[in-house]
């Protein structure tokens, strides 16, 4: 944690609005994108993405801050699981078995797909839509560890898990990666295709 | 692709970002959310403001110093508390390694022979007590062993201090002989009471009371006055001072009353010069303290500590008092 996030935190811990303010613009490109990769829908990540700032200020206001040693670890617990709380309302909704492989959630918005709207080279968009086809566990420490560049501590910590089982997750979320990549079958026009395993929610300290 | 690759795609991933539009019209919305929730709470006064300032300042700045001052005071607090508890403690108990380590360290520390040689009385002290405490200590036990031990210890730091005593003595005796201007001065001294015993011998009627000795650098100096006439009241008429004595006569009592007072006043710096001897006074402790008289042992300690501490400051009084006397015996010559 760096100093300037120590001092945020120190006062947020005093419930100060204008260092909850700082924190939002430090954190929510973060955040949205952990979400973005988690949701791939644009309006649905920004829906969570405020909705996560929004319920970590009512932790603020509860005190509960002083339970996380970061603010960070808080914004992904909470953010994770506002994700998993959509999942379950949309599968009340389809009344559809999320846990079946051979059924799995076709999502499919091409005006909102920003992977298809962002200019990118032949290897990063191999890149990114293969991360939608690895395991959601997985997704998430890829996301956190190399996109968001969260230290294996943190991602410990958000995920309630120690530092090894984090590092093999690491492990073998790159190698599903890799051969998924080394698969030459990749079609970028194909339809994304999620497989969104509903984890249990973290239990937020109160 | 190979995992590099693989990563510094991935890494490339952090391009994706919300709408800056969103993300203006969220921050809005948010503040005006936090401020609402904000204004619900209780306000925060002028003086909370600047204690939050002033506690970020703190965190911002001091936070390392802090820490090592922190560790410094727990460090030395805590050496010095425990000496503190140490101190009144005896052979037997938790505390007493930590007294012994707290002298010893003292010990090691001090530099100054004179302050190692009080130190080493003090310790010597510490051990009588603690043999005091022992023998009035209600507890069973084999005492004559725990007694014998502290005797030992005592009789080591007595041995210590009277080597020490021994080297500031010879470093003394070192200091006197490297003070050739004293010699110098002795002779000059010597001189003038040939010179005196001279003019006596012609019947000249010169009396000498005192020379006023100062003590420099160089050592011992006859220090030169205008001469003093010889008072009428003396009944000796008009009789002036033979110019030889003049170098004799130095200020001071122009009456034999105010000489018999200086010669008393030099008897008291003999007497002051007669502090008990160190060395004798730490033989007759170790004595005392073999006839297991323990506070007479005390006592005989602090005599040999005032002693010891005396001999330094005393030096250049006691050697100017032993001139003072040689040349009041000139004077009664003299007269």
């Amino acid at each position: 944690m760096s100093s300037k996030e120590k001092i945020l935190y120190y006062r947020l811990k005093q419930k100060d609005k204008e260092a909850f303010i700082e924190a939002y613009d430090l954190f929510l490109d973060n955040i949205y994108r952990f979400v973005f990769f988690k949701v791939s829908n644009k309006e649905t990540a920004e829906d969570i993405t405020s909705q996560t700032f929004l319920k970590t200020w009512n932790y603020i206001q509860n005190n509960e801050l002083t339970d996380y040693k970061t603010l960070r670890s808080l914004l992904y617990k909470v953010a994770r699981n506002l994700v998993i709380d959509h999942y379950r309302q949309e599968s009340r909704k389809q009344e559809l078995s999320l846990d079946q492989e051979d059924n799995p959630i076709t999502i499919v918005d091409d005006k909102q797909d920003l992977l298809k709207k962002m200019e990118l080279d032949g290897d990063l968009k191999m890149v990114a839509a293969k991360m939608n086809e690895i395991k959601d566990e997985y997704r998430e420490v890829i996301i956190m560890r190399y996109v968001n560049e969260l230290s294996v501590a943190e991602i410990a910590r958000i995920l309630d898990k120690n530092q090894g089982n984090v590092r093999v997750l690491l492990y073998r979320a790159l190698k599903t990666l890799r051969e998924l990549t080394e698969k030459s079958g990749y079609n970028p026009n194909a339809p994304i295709n999620i497989k969104q395993d509903v984890p249990d929610k973290i239990k937020i300290r109160s | 692709m190979k995992e590099d690759d693989i990563l510094i795609q991935l890494n490339k991933l952090k391009d994706i970002e919300p709408d800056a539009e969103w993300k203006k019209r969220n921050r809005e919305l948010l503040y005006s959310q936090v401020s609402a929730q904000a204004d619900e709470g209780a306000r925060i006064g002028w003086f909370k403001v600047f204690e939050r300032q002033l506690s970020i300042f703190t965190l911002r700045v001091s936070q390392p110093a802090m820490t090592v001052m922190l560790i410094i005071v727990f460090i030395f607090g805590g050496g010095i508390l425990s000496l503190r508890a140490a101190r009144d403690t005896a052979p037997g108990d938790s505390m007493y390694i930590a007294k012994i380590l707290g002298e010893k360290t003292q010990y090691a520390l001090t530099f100054d022979v004179k302050k190692k040689a009080q130190l080493g009385l003090e310790f010597a002290g510490n051990r009588v007590k603690e043999i005091n405490k022992v023998l009035t200590q209600n507890e069973s036990g084999d005492k004559t062993e725990t007694v014998a031990r502290l005797k030992e210890d005592f009789k080591k730091e007595l041995s210590g201090v009277k080597d020490r005593v021994a080297k500031i003595n010879e470093e003394q005796k070192i200091s006197v002989k490297d003070a050739p201007a004293a010699d110098e001065n002795k002779e000059e001294v010597s001189g003038q009471e040939e010179l005196s015993t001279e003019n006596t011998e012609e019947g000249e009627d010169v009396q000498l009371f005192s020379a006023a000795f100062e003590r420099d650098d160089r050592g011992v100096q006859v220090s030169e006055s205008e001469p003093i006439p010889f008072p009428a009241a003396a009944g000796e008429g008009d009789n002036e001072p033979a110019t030889g004595t003049n170098l004799l006569e130095a200020e001071g009592p122009a009456t034999t009353s105010e000489a018999a007072a200086n010669s008393t006043s030099s008897a008291e710096v003999v007497e002051k010069s007669a502090v008990p001897n160190p060395e004798e006074a730490l033989y007759q402790a170790g004595e005392l303290l073999s006839q297991e008289d323990y506070s007479a042992t005390l006592n005989k300690l602090d005599e040999a500590g005032e002693a010891i501490d005396q001999v330094n400051k005393e030096e250049g009084e006691v050697l100017g008092a032993e001139e003072v006397v040689e040349n009041n015996t000139a004077s009664t010559t003299a007269n």
